[in-house]
């Protein structure tokens, strides 16, 4: 029997005792002996229980070590993945590392070294707890062997990680074997800070690494010195601010004394520009200390005072101002301040702004002539109340520089007109990328078309190139009874492409068609829009082979079709003796745009089928008028989930901006039934429904703007939070025509506090469209917002920051329109508490009236002027009053 | 595929006194290769903007923007071509390629050499970069001779980090986009700083940068003159910059109301130097797959003049075609395509400020860079097997493992069925079933021509 099946029983058995006695009294052959067996033993046990436990992890990571005849081969075998006891339990590790040392007691110290070396410069920092038992027996070699510790990342992030069981005491820590050699280490290796970003929020009577290491320092074990200038250089290095929180609770911890600071002055000093927020703000600390001990250096001050301002934080920079005017006159540097403060005249804050130019005005008196002069350059071109301030402390100022000519909204180019897929080959690529799931409706109608005509005018060609690509596109299309049952959009392509490649499975046979024309209840879910655009899938499919064209089809980008193009086609139904499906009539019809040619007109009058006489009456006719649309605030019940305890949904009472659509009685059944709001003629719920990619509503209406945000209107409150496409929607709505009201006011009103930065944005985009095209009215856009914010609590913030967007692309004069128009509507008035971030869109309004030099009176703004200034509404609202009624530039 | 590359440096970098001692590894210079070449020695005259630019690339090169973690960092590129230094870096992530052009007036010195090599930017070398400040002028050392008695202590630097194909390739072939590049928009310091501050500060969608009035507005698709911002988060080591920047220049290829979003180059002037960062079209993908360069590089033609061209190189810092055109023979045309293959092998890159290529060797294993980029060896393997049948005039059937890709040919234009194309719609250049193809038509209309002369 070999040595071998003495062990093997012992390896599978896992226990480790047993094993470290079955290894002990093993000669070089059969060491060898067993070490060979190993890797094919794993293999086996790895494939045959598919997992390799922790328990046969550990023994067989002894046998090996134990074995294997060089250091390398047995540190790379100790390192393996599968081998890892990745169960993070310290005490299982420790013991391990102690098996280790006991089974390589017999070999050379240099052997061990090395090996202990090899495994160290294994370990990795991204690595956790897996990495335990490792970092353990590197740990016990070394220090048997007496060496120093490893000195690499990983080593230092074990360390702190597996060292000691819990959060380390004073008293664990200062008889610790590696806090001399490894505490500076702690300040240099990357993934410290992120490791220990936690303890700063932990309560004092908690043990940390944070306090205790300052304990150590205050009790003498470890220097001072050492932990400040570790976290100093760590500040200096840079990171990201979670990467030094744990720094600087430390610096925060060892409260530096007068004399420490002073030391380190320079590197406060360069710290104050380019570091983290929360560095900055202790450098900025530290610097204000050995400010207040002694007086800081003219050029160290002007280095200061001008990083500080420069500084994106308003609170750094609000701070700054503060000390520099506290200490001007104290320390002797009333020049110096007023030069540091003019550059900070052109802060786009004018809150800050003023801070800045006050803090000049009330020192200036004290100052030379050379400051006052640089403080009067720098003033020239701000607000006339300020140059007012200025020319009476300083002198007379320069003329303003020339206003810029306000740049306008950028214009208008309207999108490129679809092109038809021109042959059975684009189809054929067309239906491939469309099968692979990200398009947009507008595609998609598009690849309908050319389904429907190319069936129609190549038969042939058609089947040949669509079936070079439809068994990948759609395998699954052959074998189910009927696509269409899929409900999918998927599934429209698929039964399209197979009533041309696979035509002996015949037609799709769904016939939805009279689903749009019953009552739906579930209005949430199923608005009348996706309802119509079933059904006009599912007629386009069935026309698929027996209509030469389909009649809706877009020929402009924003869904209208061209009253020519419509003729031409009807006329090629009509030879072909087809009627065109319902549907795609309809759709056809509400897709005239206003402007309808003389010509068309004349050609549509000789139709005779009964479909041909219908477009020849709406060309006629002039088409669908601008329909009713009221818009008001409506009080009605709204399933509002409950939560805890009873989890159930219950009818609350809400308010909600809805809009009702009414049309002329003589219109057409299904045109009726897809514009009418609401559907059953009144209101009696809220909606909760969450819809999305509602982005093609407008190119079914493309001449009803207000009526397609009129339906939107119950579902975009729902989506403000989420990404649900609708500022495409609102770009659609923005490039579509006809009349914009209250309901498109509204519907871009929650479009502008969506939560999500590109929503937004695509908001704005919309916003700078009606701007450019003139279609929507500032003042309607106002009063819609001053509605929308108090109904469903929008946060203004967002709001704030999609207007000032608008306002810097040039839509100046619109947005300070609108907020003239929703200012009274937000202000408070009485006790009321004010809106949250109130204050920073009235600060935008006044940067929209100075550049457009508004001198409207909002009579809601008058109260703060005589108020006193205690908050920062009260001074933006009575700043804004003054820009208003002020002696202007 | 990642070997590791191994960095060798006799001294660590440091700064002594008011000297910055850039230690050097294997490059290549005017004369050859050498082990640790030395470039420079003088002044650097606005040390505070430089040291901040100095570690803004090496923040770059430690990032991994789609992923952040933790990463081995791979040291930056020197290249000095007499008048300039330029420093290069290139994220983790592939996603970033960042650039410092120290100019002629923010160096004053002594030009030993030109060439290209690494430098060593460590810890202890950041520290002492953040401590630099005011406006004293500060000495400069790129190389060895005079580090020996400056540096910290002696000890030698050696480390290895993983090197992976597609970093490489991309570091080649961002200088290739680059060339496509056109100015979109420059703004003045308070514009610059007013709309980098006010970026969002994270986002994994791409956003699209439209000037409008003196400044820039962030949109939520393509126009004409919009140049794409995918993951502001991306131009961050340009924030502790910009209390030195002067202007803000942005770059972009063309694009049109629908395009996909492409790449884009921010450049920063500061006093004396520009600090340019270019992003990758989105966040998660990196500059090796973008195959702009497959068309020019699918023929046999280019690879040989670029021999030729390459030999003519000296370290230019503006390397001009129709000098190049003279010298080699070469029409100005293919002096062009030769200079694209330069790129994807990284012996030339681009400077989008003055519009031109200028010569510089990555300091690494040169047939690795050069080696073929994988989807142009699919299409030759393609190609020579015989997938391809044309079935009509522009419109082939490619077959791969049984199934027939329809690829259509029109004019510069090529299209697939193929899912890859689906995805990318021609947005990450040709497929390999359209690169094929092309091959094919290109073979036979040579001897279409050859039989009938």
């Amino acid at each position: 029997m070999s040595v071998w099946d003495d062990v093997r029983p012992v390896i599978a058995s896992g226990d480790q005792r047993r094993l470290v006695a079955a290894l002990r009294g093993l000669g070089p052959e059969e060491r060898r002996t067993v070490a060979d067996a190993l890797p094919g033993y794993l293999r086996s046990e790895r494939s045959r229980r598919g997992w390799i436990n922790a328990g046969l992890a550990y023994t067989l990571l002894l046998a090996g070590v134990a074995t294997i005849g060089g250091p390398a081969a047995a540190a790379t075998w100790a390192a393996r993945s599968d081998l890892r006891g990745w169960s993070g339990d310290s005490r299982s590790a420790k013991r391990l590392a102690g098996l280790v040392a006991e089974v390589l007691g017999h070999r050379t110290p240099e052997w061990r070294a090395e090996f202990a070396r090899r495994v160290g410069e294994g370990l990795r920092p991204n690595r956790v707890d897996e990495e335990q038992s490792l970092w353990h027996i590197t740990a016990r070699l070394t220090r048997d062997a007496g060496l120093p510790p490893p000195d690499g990342d990983a080593f230092v992030l074990g360390w702190i990680r597996w060292a000691v069981d819990r959060m380390p005491g004073p008293g664990d820590l200062a008889c610790d074997p590696y806090l001399d050699t490894l505490t500076p280490r702690l300040f240099e290796a990357d993934g410290v800070g992120a490791l220990l970003q936690w303890e700063a929020g932990l309560p004092e009577s908690q043990a940390s690494w944070g306090r205790t290491l300052a304990i150590l320092a205050r009790d003498g074990r470890l220097k001072r010195d050492l932990l400040l200038d570790g976290c100093v250089r760590r500040f200096l290095r840079g990171g990201r601010p979670q990467d030094l929180r744990w720094f600087v609770w430390l610096h925060d911890l060892l409260e530096p004394t007068p004399q420490e600071t002073a030391a380190r002055l320079r590197d406060y000093l360069r710290l104050l520009p380019a570091a983290s927020g929360p560095v900055a703000d202790v450098a900025f600390r530290e610097v204000r200390r050995a400010d207040e001990d002694d007086p800081l250096a003219a050029g160290d001050f002007t280095e200061a005072a001008e990083a500080l301002l420069f500084r994106p934080e308003k609170k750094l920079v609000r701070a700054a101002l503060v000390w520099m005017g506290r200490t001007a006159r104290a320390r002797g540097r009333v020049d110096a301040t007023l030069c540091a403060a003019a550059t900070a005249f052109a802060h786009e804050d004018l809150d800050l702004r003023e801070r800045a130019v006050k803090l000049a005005v009330r020192h200036a008196a004290k100052a030379a002539d050379e400051a006052r002069h640089q403080v009067r350059e720098a003033a020239v071109d701000l607000p006339a109340d300020l140059r007012a301030l200025v020319a009476e402390s300083c002198g007379p100022l320069d003329a303003p520089s020339a206003p810029p000519p306000p740049a306008g909204p950028p214009p208008y180019s309207p999108r490129p007109a679809p092109v038809p897929i021109a042959s059975p080959a684009e189809l054929a690529e067309e239906l491939a990328a469309q099968a692979r799931g990200t398009r947009e409706w507008a595609d998609t109608e598009r690849l309908l078309a050319g389904l429907v005509e190319h069936a129609h005018r190549d038969p042939g060609g058609t089947r040949e190139a669509l079936a070079r690509v439809v068994p990948d596109a759609f395998p699954w299309a052959e074998h189910v009874n009927d696509p269409l049952d899929t409900g999918h959009l998927d599934g429209g392509l698929a039964a399209g492409a197979r009533a041309i490649v696979w035509h002996h499975l015949g037609h799709a046979r769904s016939t939805p068609m009279s689903a749009f024309l019953r009552d739906v209840a579930d209005a949430d879910r199923d608005p009348a829009f996706e309802r119509f655009r079933t059904w006009r899938i599912h007629a386009a499919v069935q026309a698929v082979g027996r209509a030469p064209v389909l009649l809706a089809t877009p020929t402009e980008a924003d869904g209208h079709v061209d009253p020519d193009v419509l003729v031409e086609r009807m006329a090629l139904l009509e030879e072909a003796g087809v009627k065109p499906s319902l549907p795609d009539l309809n759709q056809a019809l509400l897709r005239v745009p206003r402007d309808i040619g003389a010509d068309a007109v004349r050609r549509a009058r000789g139709f005779t089928s009964p479909a041909g006489r219908i477009v020849a009456g709406w060309l006629g006719g002039g088409g669908l008028p601008p329909l009713d649309v009221t818009c008001a605030p409506l009080t009605l019940p709204r399933p509002t989930y409950l939560g805890y305890p009873t989890y159930r949904t219950q009818d609350v009472p809400a308010t909600r901006v809805l809009a009702t659509v009414t049309l002329p009685d003589d219109t057409p059944e299904v045109i009726s039934r897809l514009c009418r709001l609401p559907q059953t003629g009144t209101w009696t719920r809220l909606f909760t429904g969450w819809l999305s990619w509602t982005g093609w509503w407008p190119s079914a209406l493309p001449s009803q703007r207000e009526v397609v945000a009129a339906h939107l209107l119950p579902y975009l409150p729902e989506t403000v939070d989420d990404r649900a496409g609708q500022g495409a929607t609102l770009l659609a709505l923005s490039e579509a025509d006809g009349p914009a009201g209250p309901a498109t006011a509204t519907a871009l009103a929650y479009g502008l506090a969506a939560r999500h930065r590109d929503e937004r944005s695509a908001a704005t985009d919309a916003l700078l469209t009606f701007c450019s095209r003139g279609r929507l009215s500032g003042r309607e856009l106002g009063t819609a917002l001053a509605t929308a914010v108090t109904l469903e609590n929008l946060k203004l913030k967002r709001i704030t920051e999609a207007l000032t967007d608008a306002a810097r692309a040039g839509a100046h004069a619109e947005i300070w329109d609108a907020l003239a128009a929703a200012l009274p509507g937000l202000l408070p008035t009485g006790d009321e508490r004010p809106l949250t971030g109130l204050p920073d869109l009235v600060a935008l309004a006044t940067q929209c009236a100075e550049t457009v030099g508004a001198r409207t009176t909002i009579p809601e703004l008058a109260p703060f002027a005589s108020r006193p200034a205690t908050g920062r509404l009260v001074r933006e609202a009575a700043r804004l009053h003054r820009t208003l009624t002020g002696p202007g530039r | 595929m990642a070997t590791a590359q191994a960095y060798a440096y006799t001294r660590p970098s440091g700064l002594a006194g008011d000297l910055l001692g850039l230690a050097t590894s294997g490059g290549v210079t005017g004369s050859g290769p050498a082990a640790h070449p030395h470039f420079f020695s003088g002044l650097l005259t606005r040390p505070a903007p430089a040291a901040a630019a100095l570690l803004g690339l090496a923040d770059v090169a430690q990032a991994r923007y789609h992923q952040p973690r933790l990463t081995g960092m791979r040291d930056p590129v020197v290249t000095c071509n007499g008048d300039r230094l330029r420093m290069e870096s290139f994220s983790a992530c592939c996603g970033v390629y960042a650039r410092l052009d120290v100019l002629q007036p923010a160096l004053d010195g002594e030009v030993h050499e030109r060439g290209t090599t690494n430098v060593d930017v460590i810890g202890p070398l950041r520290e002492a970069l953040a401590r630099v400040g005011g406006t004293d002028p500060l000495h400069l050392a790129v190389g060895d001779d005079e580090l020996a008695v400056t540096t910290l202590d002696g000890a030698v630097v050696e480390k290895k980090v993983p090197l992976p194909e597609r970093w490489l390739r991309g570091f080649a072939e961002v200088q290739v986009i680059a060339a496509g590049f056109d100015l979109r928009a420059e703004l003045g310091r308070a514009e610059a700083v007013r709309f980098l501050r006010g970026l969002p500060q994270s986002g994994r969608g791409e956003l699209w940068a439209v000037p409008a009035g003196r400044s820039l507005r962030l949109s939520s698709r393509p126009v004409p003159g919009a140049v794409c911002l995918a993951g502001p988060q991306r131009l961050a080591t340009a924030h502790p910059l910009l209390r030195f920047a002067r202007a803000l220049r942005v770059y972009g290829p063309p694009v049109t109301a629908g395009s996909p979003p492409v790449a884009s180059a921010w450049e920063l002037e500061l006093p004396g130097m520009r600090y340019v960062l270019t992003l990758s079209p989105e966040v998660r993908r990196g500059f090796s797959g973008e195959g702009a360069v497959l068309e020019s590089l699918a023929t046999d033609e280019a690879a040989g003049d670029a021999d030729l061209l390459g030999a003519l190189l000296a370290f230019e810092p503006r390397v001009e075609p129709d000098v190049l055109a003279e010298r080699s023979g070469l029409p100005l045309e293919r002096v062009r395509a030769a200079l694209t293959q330069l790129g994807t092998s990284g012996r030339v890159g681009y400077d989008t400020a003055e519009a031109a290529h200028f010569h510089r060797e990555l300091p690494y294993d040169p047939d690795r860079v050069a080696a073929m980029n994988p989807r142009l060896r699919a299409a030759r393997a393609l190609a020579d097997g015989g997938a391809v049948r044309f079935t009509a005039p522009g419109l082939a059937v490619v077959t791969v493992d049984g199934r027939a890709r329809q690829v259509r040919l029109d004019g510069d234009q090529g299209s697939c069925t193929c899912p890859w194309w689906a995805d990318h719609r021609g947005g990450r250049g040709p497929c390999k079933h359209v690169l094929a193809a092309r091959m094919v038509h290109r073979a036979t209309r040579a001897d279409e021509e050859v039989a009938s002369r």
